[in-house]
């Protein structure tokens, strides 16, 4: 039906000329599509589909990734060691808890962005946008809830912690937006009625009487999506599963292995949601960006991520979920080679990022950075792909674009391909 | 006047309830809460209503927003603000000292709206209160309105 009901859109010049191809030629037009579009059901990689949860860590600031994942000799060379891992590659020595779950871990090395600015780098890296005019582009949860349905009945299909519900359904319905968890120690709030739920009933039926003049007259965008805000909210409020929320009902040990900070307590939370069936979470882990004081600042905020990113994936491994969870490290951009007195600045032509689980390569690394980690030196990866990769392993039918409401096609990725060497 | 001008000096007669737009100093026990967001420390936590409301983290620049979202529609509609506003707030106070109905109806769209209440909407609000609703339900209604949200 819906298929029928995009018929009647705007875009159909395109469409016509393509159609008209398809028909009269055999041909299929739009060749940045014509890779997985011939692909058939048998043709399939066997990850297509894999991952059924996604979850999203996203350091914010920028990880500096010749600090981190992509250790570098010489000038480069942070204050930090190379240590060993439990696959063939290394790591620096602030990450020891990850270097020993890396053999379930794939690194991508070779990371490409253009945007050196925090906030639009940001949103390219959710959207695999740039941000441009007046579109809103989705991330991947909202793309998920577009071609794969609502993932539970009673929990959204997106949710995001330690961050606001911006940068999210983009120009998809307003019911694809995340749910914002502002403190996973705390949970959902606010979801009982004051007073009852009769009297929430009558209030509601009074509301929508009093200010159904004003919904008609001022029919826009804005409205809408409140609506739809209102219309998620009173339904979330009914929902059985609320207990996912709730990190209490986790053991003392449970909660302190992920450590007592927002971020670890976040990716636990992450771990009840997506058991529940939410299909994508993010967390997200300020304080990445070190242009002052590298060193320090690098001591104190990557124990965390640390401790946090092991439990999660041991804990994902021991109740058999890591196969059906694909988790992301994400950030916005990595940090230049060069010092700039005690810190390094942005530097989104080079960077790294992480995937483990959801049928991707286990003790692996893809891309390969120069001597210096300035330039990416072999197989570069796109925000777009990397995209492109994370929504074919979660099943989305990504060679199907989507129309936004002004009439364009828009795809996962911005089009872009899969790569399809990340998955096992 | 004279009250419209000390609500704008943030400056509310004692008998009226105390200081601030909305709220009453009456209850001590938020009474360290109820500021305006001006002069609150920034950012506030990350469950803070104005955080939830679209304030900056202030972790990057120019990262406020006005989108709405779930959280802020929960907040709206069952937070701890709405329930003090329901029944602490100066406007509740002043409208319960009005001695009829529709004094009370037009009180409460003058301090959400800025505007008199339509006959229609009195008729609406008078039936409501005939099913139960109380003033509390009434001011809940405004501001959760898309009106209240919408037209600044």
């Amino acid at each position: 039906m819906k298929q029928i009901l995009d018929k009647l859109d705007t875009s159909t010049r395109r469409r016509f000329v393509e159609r008209c191809a398809a028909a009269s030629l055999g041909l299929s037009i739009l060749p940045g599509n014509s890779f997985v579009s011939a692909q058939t059901r048998e043709q399939r990689h066997p990850a297509f589909g894999k991952a059924k949860h996604v979850i999203w860590l996203m350091l914010s600031g920028g990880l500096s990734h010749i600090d981190s994942l992509d250790p570098k000799k010489g000038k480069s060379k942070g204050p930090a060691k190379p240590i060993r891992t439990s696959a063939s590659f290394q790591v620096t020595d602030y990450f020891p808890r990850f270097a020993s779950v890396a053999d379930r871990l794939c690194v991508i090395r070779s990371m490409e962005a253009k945007i050196g600015v925090h906030k639009p780098a940001q949103y390219f890296m959710r959207t695999a946008f740039e941000p441009r005019g007046t579109i809103v582009h989705p991330t991947l949860g909202a793309w998920g809830s577009h071609y794969l349905g609502r993932s539970s009945d009673h929990l959204p299909s997106s949710v995001c912690v330690n961050r606001r519900s911006d940068q999210g359904n983009g120009f998809f319905s307003s019911s694809y937006a995340p749910l914002a968890i502002g403190d996973p120690t705390q949970g959902i709030s606010d979801v009982e009625s004051i007073g009852g739920r009769a009297a929430a009933r009558k209030r509601v039926a009074l509301l929508n009487e009093l200010d159904s003049g004003f919904r008609t007259r001022f029919n826009d965008k804005g409205v809408a999506a409140y609506n739809g805000f209102y219309d998620d909210a009173l339904a979330l409020m009914k929902s059985k599963d609320l207990e996912a929320f709730d990190l209490s009902k986790e053991t003392s040990q449970q909660r302190s292995a992920y450590g007592d900070h927002s971020f670890g307590q976040g990716c636990l939370l992450a771990r009840r949601l997506v058991e529940s069936g939410v299909r994508f979470v993010e967390v997200k882990h300020d304080g990445w960006d070190h242009h002052k004081a590298l060193a320090d600042e690098m001591s104190d905020v990557a124990p965390v991520f640390d401790q946090a990113f092991s439990a999660l994936i041991k804990d994902l491994e021991q109740r058999g979920m890591l196969e059906s969870t694909l988790v992301v490290v994400a950030t916005e951009f990595g940090r230049k080679p060069n010092f700039d007195g005690d810190g390094r600045s942005h530097h989104p032509i080079c960077f790294s990022t992480v995937l483990a689980g959801g049928g991707v390569k286990e003790g692996f690394v893809y891309g390969k950075s120069d001597d210096a980690g300035y330039y990416v030196d072999e197989n570069p990866v796109s925000v777009g792909s990397f995209h492109s990769s994370i929504a074919y392993a979660a099943g989305m039918e990504i060679t199907q674009p989507a129309i936004s409401p002004s009439g364009r096609p828009m795809s996962v990725g911005d089009g872009e391909q899969p790569i399809l060497e990340l998955f096992a | 006047m004279a009250f419209a001008d000390s609500l704008l000096d943030g400056k509310v007669p004692s008998d009226q309830g105390g200081r601030g737009l909305f709220m009453s100093s009456t209850r001590t026990r938020r009474a360290e809460t109820w500021l305006r967001a001006s002069e609150l420390p920034q950012p506030m936590p990350p469950t803070h209503f104005l955080r939830i409301a679209g304030q900056s983290a202030r972790e990057v620049a120019d990262d406020g927003s006005t989108e709405g979202g779930i959280t802020e529609s929960l907040a709206m509609m069952n937070g701890e603000v709405m329930e003090e506003l329901m029944t602490d707030s100066l406007a509740m106070k002043l409208a319960q000292r009005e001695s009829n109905r529709s004094d009370q109806i037009s009180l409460l769209y003058r301090s959400c709206f800025s505007r008199e209440p339509l006959d229609t909407e009195t008729q609406q609000c008078l039936r409501a209160f005939s099913q139960e609703i109380e003033l509390g339900d009434i001011l809940w209604a405004l501001l959760n309105s898309r009106e209240f949200m919408f037209i600044q």
